[in-house]
C-alpha cells in the first residue's frame, strides 16, 4: 500500500501485526497500568505521520514508543533514565520469593550495564528485534549494536556469574537452563 | 558457574502472562486515535547531537560518493530456489574454496570494512570505517572511524548460541541453534544470523567455517546465487535470507569470495532499498597491529573500548579495564 492510500484498514492491520509487541514493550518499561497509553500515543502519532511511515514499519513503531515512554517517564517525575525504571514496582518491595528473588537479580545484572547496553540486551531478549532494527531503534550502525550486544551479553554473563559465586545457594532458575552450550 | 543470563532474563519478563488486545481493544483504539486530535506530549523526532550533527556533512557525502559509484544495489530477487541441490552445490563449492590455514600464528587478519547507514527518523545516511586485527585465538582490535574514534578490544565471540568447540555436523549446528538463538521474530532470520555473524567476526577452524557455510542450505529462507556481484562489483556468491512471514519487506543478503569464502559485503535491504550495507574493502594477513592502536587499547587481552573524546582525551568504556587506562 502505497503511503498516499493509507486508511484505517491499513492502522489496523498494523495494530494486529506488532499492537501486541508494543504493549509488551510498553508494559516491560512503566508497568500493565500504563502501557496501553503508550500504545495508544504510538498508533495516533502513527496516525498522524502515515505518509512518513515505511513498509517495514516495526523499528519506526518501536523507536515512537521508545520516545513515548520517555515522554512518559519525565512527566510522572520519574528518574529519567530508562534502565532505572523498569521494573521498578518489582524492586520497591523486598524481594521475598525466589521468583521475586530471579526477578530482582535480573534488574540488578541489568542495571549494572552501561545503560544502551541494557537496552540492547532487552530489546534482543524481550522484544526479539535484530541487531539491524536496534540499530534503526537506538540510532546506531547496525555494527554498533552489534558490538553492543556482544559487550552487553558478555558483562552481563560476568555480573551473573561473579552474583552467583557470592552466594550459595545460588538464586532459584528455571529447569529449562542447561549448561553453557557446548556442541560435541 | 555456567547458567546462562539470558535464560534467566527470559523467565523474568515482565511482560509475561499479559494477555494480547481483542478485536474490541483494537476497534476501540484505532478509532479514537483516528478522530483524536493531536495527543499531549507527542514524542518529536529523535534530535540528532551536536557530533552527529558535524558528521552529518560528512556522512551525506560519503554516502552520496557510495552511490556515485553505484556501490548501492537495487532490490534484486534472488534466482535461486530454497533448499534446493543446486544452492547446496553452490554453499558446497564456497566451503571447498576455504583455506586450511586463515590465519598463521603470530599474525593477525586485518580487515578493513566501510558501513553504511540509514537513520530511521532522521533519513541521513552515515558511513563509519572499521579497521579489524584478528588474531589465531579470536581476540580482536578494531578501530572504528566515522562518528568519532572508538577502539575495542573484542574477546572470541561469547555468545550463547557461540560454534566455538562445536563439532563440524553442519545438521547438528542448525538444530543447536534452533534452541539457543534470539533476536529476532523469525527463528530462521536468528539461526541465519548466527551463523553469517561467526563466518564474518570469528576465526573458527576450517572445518567448522566448512560447516557453517554448509548449514546455510539447511535454513528455510536461504537462497543462493552464484556468478553474482557484489555492491562493488566483484565476482561473488550471493546468500538471500527473505522471510516474507515474518519478516515482510525485509532481506538479508551476503556475499561471499568464491576463492576463499571469505564475505566481501553484506546488505539489509527494507523495501526493497538498501537500508545498512558494508563493504569490505581490504583483507590481508599482517604481522602486527599499528602503534596507534596498540597505544589505545594495549596489547593484554582484555576486554574493553575507548573512544576519543572531541577534546583529544580517552574515555574508557568500564569493564575490565588495563591499569594504564584507569583513570
Amino acid at each position: 500500500m502505497t503511503s498516499e492510500h493509507r486508511d484505517q484498514a491499513w492502522l489496523e492491520e498494523l495494530f494486529d501485526r506488532y499492537g501486541g509487541r508494543l504493549r509488551a514493550f510498553a508494559i516491560r518499561r512503566v508497568g500493565p497500568d500504563n502501557a496501553d497509553d503508550i500504545v495508544s500515543e504510538v498508533f495516533a502519532i502513527t496516525w498522524q505521520r502515515r505518509r512518513e511511515v515505511q513498509d517495514a514499519a516495526l523499528p519506526w513503531l518501536y523507536q515512537l514508543a521508545r520516545q513515548a515512554v520517555l515522554h512518559h517517564l519525565r512527566a510522572s517525575s520519574r528518574r529519567s533514565a530508562l534502565a532505572d525504571t523498569i521494573a521498578a514496582g518489582s524492586r520497591d518491595q523486598p524481594a521475598t520469593s525466589a521468583e521475586d528473588q530471579s526477578q530482582a537479580l535480573v534488574d540488578s545484572i541489568l542495571d549494572g550495564l552501561n545503560e544502551t547496553d541494557a537496552e540492547v540486551l532487552r530489546l534482543t531478549v524481550w522484544d526479539q528485534l535484530t541487531p539491524s532494527e536496534i540499530a534503526q531503534v537506538l540510532d546506531l550502525s547496525p555494527a554498533a549494536a552489534r558490538n553492543r550486544l556482544m559487550r552487553a551479553r558478555r558483562h552481563a554473563q560476568e555480573l551473573y556469574e561473579s552474583h552467583a559465586s557470592d552466594r550459595a545457594p545460588a538464586p532459584t532458575t528455571p529447569s529449562s537452563i542447561e549448561p553453557c552450550p557446548t556442541l560435541t | 558457574m555456567t547458567e546462562l543470563f539470558e535464560d534467566l532474563m527470559r523467565t523474568q519478563d515482565p511482560a509475561r502472562g499479559f494477555p494480547g488486545y481483542t478485536r474490541d481493544d483494537r476497534d476501540h483504539l484505532i478509532g479514537s486515535v483516528t478522530t483524536a486530535p493531536t495527543p499531549l506530549g507527542n514524542p518529536t523526532p529523535v534530535r540528532r547531537d551536536a557530533r552527529s550533527a558535524r558528521r552529518l556533512g560528512v556522512g551525506i557525502a560519503a554516502a552520496a560518493a557510495l552511490i556515485a559509484l553505484g556501490l548501492v544495489t537495487q532490490a534484486i530477487l534472488p534466482i535461486g530456489t530454497v533448499g534446493s541441490p543446486q544452492s547446496a552445490a553452490a554453499l558446497d563449492r564456497l566451503a571447498q574454496a576455504i583455506p586450511e590455514v586463515r590465519i598463521p600464528d603470530d599474525s593477525y587478519e586485518l580487515t578493513v570494512a566501510t558501513s553504511s547507514w540509514i537513520s530511521n527518523t532522521s533519513g541521513r545516511r552515515l558511513t563509519d570505517t572499521r579497521r579489524t586485527w584478528l588474531a589465531p585465538d579470536g581476540w580482536s582490535w578494531a578501530q572504528e572511524t566515522g562518528d568519532g574514534d572508538h577502539y575495542h578490544l573484542l574477546p572470541a565471540l561469547c555468545y550463547p548460541w557461540s560454534l566455538n568447540g562445536a563439532a563440524p555436523d553442519p545438521a547438528a549446528m542448525v538444530d543447536y541453534l534452533r534452541t539457543r538463538v534470539t533476536g529476532s521474530s523469525s527463528t530462521d532470520e536468528a539461526v541465519f544470523d548466527a551463523i553469517t555473524t561467526h563466518l564474518r567476526e570469528s576465526a573458527v577452524s576450517a572445518d567448522l567455517r566448512a560447516a557453517a557455510i554448509h548449514a546455510l542450505a539447511l535454513i528455510e529462507h536461504v537462497t543462493v546465487t552464484e556468478n553474482a556481484v557484489d555492491p562493488a562489483g566483484r565476482p561473488a556468491t550471493k546468500v538471500d535470507f527473505i522471510d516474507p512471514v515474518n519478516r515482510p519487506n525485509a532481506a538479508r543478503s551476503f556475499y561471499f569470495d568464491p576463492a576463499n569464502s571469505q564475505i566481501l559485503a553484506d546488505e539489509y535491504l527494507l523495501d526493497g532499498a538498501a537500508d545498512s550495507w558494508t563493504i569490505v574493502t581490504e583483507r590481508r594477513i599482517v604481522d602486527a597491529i599499528p602503534a596507534e592502536v596498540t597505544s589505545k587499547l594495549g596489547t593484554e587481552r582484555v576486554f574493553h573500548s575507548v573512544h576519543v573524546m572531541p577534546d583529544g582525551s580517552l574515555e574508557v568504556a568500564p569493564g575490565e579495564i588495563p591499569d594504564e587506562f584507569r583513570c
